[in-house]
């Protein structure tokens, strides 16, 4: 099954959408074009908000609005249920943009949402952008030009610097998505990636990964067997967090500057263009894919 | 978050898994009548302090002849002279920046043991599952739990591993079947028990173990938040807690103001390249007020060993004019004469520029990253 990106037609749902987070991002959303169809509050007397139906349920919404995708603004004490609600109503791309989601809730729900087969983005997602079409979630849209990069990022800082220098450097934005910058998520690079090799708009890929978690090997392993024809740009966060003094029989090796390089080392055999320097993703990028360019014309 | 060894127990003991008899003392005195109470002729006595390495940790004290945190006393005396060795002495692990003052021990019955071994029920973050994990002889087997819950099927092949005999292994079943219930209802990162031992009289007890608790759950269970407290010589970490944000120390001199993990570890990162030492990371989250921008900096600014400022922010919804006027508040309110060099860049960023520019606050404001990190680095270097 291959992840749907949404496009400006695709009905979403919010959950949450009264909420204070909910309201602010969905009336963002809305003025973007996003098309949302119905809401879900806590609160059973609201049946319209910001000219949106809201109902109680999401089975009830999902009956007579069909959206394919929901956002989740919910406070992390209800995250678990409200994901639950959308995984069961068959919801094929749940975003769920709550922070502070208790560990042992996101194994449940990435279970629940594996067992029926439908895609969990996050938690601590800031969602999906697709320049001038839809936004569904909570990023700054308005900063991302229209262009061909795809961005799959596990840092939302990290993205919004990226798109800033993409657009300094006259590069745009396919599709973005934010998966979320935990150690535990329901979804992890790998189908994402896929899903934006498989997409025509397209022509090159940014991936913004982190070194403390294995999602960056996951995918250097399937890029090896992949061998996609298109670039591969990535650039991993360097060390900022200590160790957590908690965690030390977690099986973490320590992360020295020479995991760092080690990892990037990994990413590079796979075929993945290895950005150094955060503050050079866009330059980097540009002048790569005009050499590319040139050599084609050539 | 971490829990004494003591409190650790008393959960145990609460959801019926097998401990040793003991107490905590506070006085050396206490030590001693916890001793009486349990009986016996030897009794162990144990420094309570939040850290795993405990074991190899000693008293920093030169005239002690005892060093380490975990001592045998025999006969009540001897109880109460370690006690009294112990408490109000500071103790330090390897793992520790800091020598801590001992302020409570434990004080327990010694067993024999038959048989020792290693268990621990945890997130496994890399197979994003729940893992049993089996130490025998040194051996060390992990058994992933499917789909997050465990078969009656799956405890037995744990169990045919572990190879105890009849009434002993049924007994075993009970004792892990209760570890991952309170792993499970506690929402833990780990429990483990280090070891659990099988007594001459065929009974399983934990000798020592804990629980790690997940610090996002902690305050869904009302006995387990009241037991956090601030360990010593950690209050900084404790205060941007509390300001909800994220606090990383180093060893250098060069404090480091951002918004989001990923571009702290960028920024971090990229001081080094220039050979910049960073003294530590505030990182106020991707989408911060102005108010908690202005409480890390000035918690920034009040670190003794930081010799200067470098704030790398990038707007997204937080706008940068945002951002700068909480850099302007905090600045008004604590006067230093370190450099201050701030980079900002996204939503708003020229409006930022300009108030910071025209409060007349000593900030150097540099669009570029690599000018802006050469720009604090030579400011430092010039003072000292």
């Amino acid at each position: 099954m291959k992840i749907e990106m949404p496009t400006k037609s695709t009905p979403i749902i919010c959950q949450g959408i009264t909420s204070s987070t909910g309201a602010v991002h969905i009336e963002r959303a809305l003025a973007y074009g996003s098309n949302i169809v119905s809401g879900i509050s806590r609160d059973k007397s609201i049946t319209r908000f910001m000219d949106i139906p809201v109902f109680a349920n999401v089975k009830e919404a999902v009956h007579k609005t069909k959206p394919v995708v929901s956002v989740i603004f919910s406070s992390p004490s209800r995250v678990f249920a409200d994901a639950e609600e959308a995984i069961k109503a068959h919801i094929p791309l749940i975003i769920c943009t709550t922070t502070h989601v208790p560990y042992h809730d996101i194994l449940r729900m990435r279970e629940l949402a594996q067992k029926h087969h439908v895609y969990l983005i996050g938690p601590a997602s800031p969602g999906i952008v697709v320049p001038e079409q839809v936004l569904a979630g909570n990023m700054p849209a308005n900063l991302f030009p229209k262009g061909s990069i795809g961005i799959v990022s596990r840092s939302s800082s990290l993205t919004y610097e990226s798109v800033q220098q993409l657009s300094e450097n006259e590069l745009g934005v396919s599709t973005c998505i934010g998966i979320g910058s935990g150690t535990l998520l329901g979804t992890s690079f790998v189908p994402i990636v896929e899903s934006l090799l498989a997409d025509s708009k397209t022509k090159a890929i940014l991936v913004i990964g982190k070194t403390n978690s294995q999602f960056e090997m996951e995918l250097a392993e399937f890029l090896k067997k992949k061998k996609p024809k298109k670039p591969i740009f990535v650039y991993l966060s360097g060390r900022s967090q200590k160790q957590v003094s908690s965690l030390p029989l977690l099986g973490y090796e320590a992360e020295t500057g020479d995991v760092v390089s080690c990892k990037r080392k990994i990413c590079e055999t796979a075929g993945m263009i290895v950005i150094q320097r955060f503050d050079k993703i866009g330059e980097h990028i540009k002048n790569y894919l005009s050499r590319e360019n040139q050599t084609q014309n050539k | 978050m971490d829990i004494h060894e003591y409190q650790n127990k008393r959960f145990f003991k609460e959801h019926k898994l097998p401990i040793l008899n003991g107490n905590v003392a506070y006085t050396p005195k206490e030590a001693g009548e916890i001793a009486e109470q349990i009986g016996g002729k030897a009794w162990q006595i144990k420094v309570q302090i939040h850290d795993v390495n405990r074991s190899v940790g000693y008293f920093t004290d030169a005239d002690m002849d005892e060093k380490s945190g975990v001592q045998t006393a025999f006969g009540i005396d001897e109880v109460v002279k370690r006690a009294e060795k112990m408490l109000g002495h500071p103790f330090l692990t390897p793992s520790m920046q800091k020598a801590q003052i001992v302020r409570r021990v434990y004080v327990e019955e010694v067993c024999q043991a038959k048989e020792k071994l290693n268990v621990s029920v945890r997130i496994d973050f890399a197979r994003h599952a729940y893992v049993i994990a089996v130490e025998k002889k040194g051996k060390l087997k992990e058994f992933e739990i499917p789909h997050l819950k465990p078969s009656l099927l799956f405890w037995y092949k744990v169990l045919r591993y572990i190879d105890v005999s009849g009434l002993t292994e049924a007994k075993l079943m009970v004792v892990l079947r209760q570890m991952f219930s309170l792993f499970e209802n506690y929402n833990a990162i780990c429990v483990e028990f280090r070891p659990l031992v099988l007594t001459l009289k065929n009974n399983w007890v934990i000798e020592d173990g804990r629980i790690v608790f997940d610090n996002e759950a902690v305050n869904r269970f009302s006995d387990v938040v009241v037991l956090k407290e601030t360990p010593e010589g950690n209050e900084r970490q404790a205060l941007a807690q509390k300001y909800n944000f994220r606090y990383t120390p180093f060893d250098g001199n060069i404090a480091c103001l951002v918004n989001g993990s990923g571009l702290g570890g960028a920024t971090v990162e990229l001081l080094r390249v220039h050979n910049g030492r960073p003294a530590c990371l505030l990182d106020v989250g991707t989408e911060p007020t102005g108010d908690s921008v202005a409480r890390a900096f000035k918690l920034a600014l009040s670190e003794p060993n930081v010799d200067g400022v470098f704030i790398n922010i990038f707007g997204g919804l937080t706008r940068c004019d945002t951002i700068a006027q909480g850099l302007i508040d905090a600045s008004r309110e604590i006067s230093g004469d370190i450099p201050l060099v701030v980079r900002m860049d996204g939503t708003n960023a020229h409006i930022g520029e300009r108030l910071l520019f025209e409060s007349r606050l000593p900030f150097v404001v540099i669009k570029k990253p690599e000018e802006a990190v050469k720009a604090i680095i030579n400011a430092v270097g010039e003072l000292s």
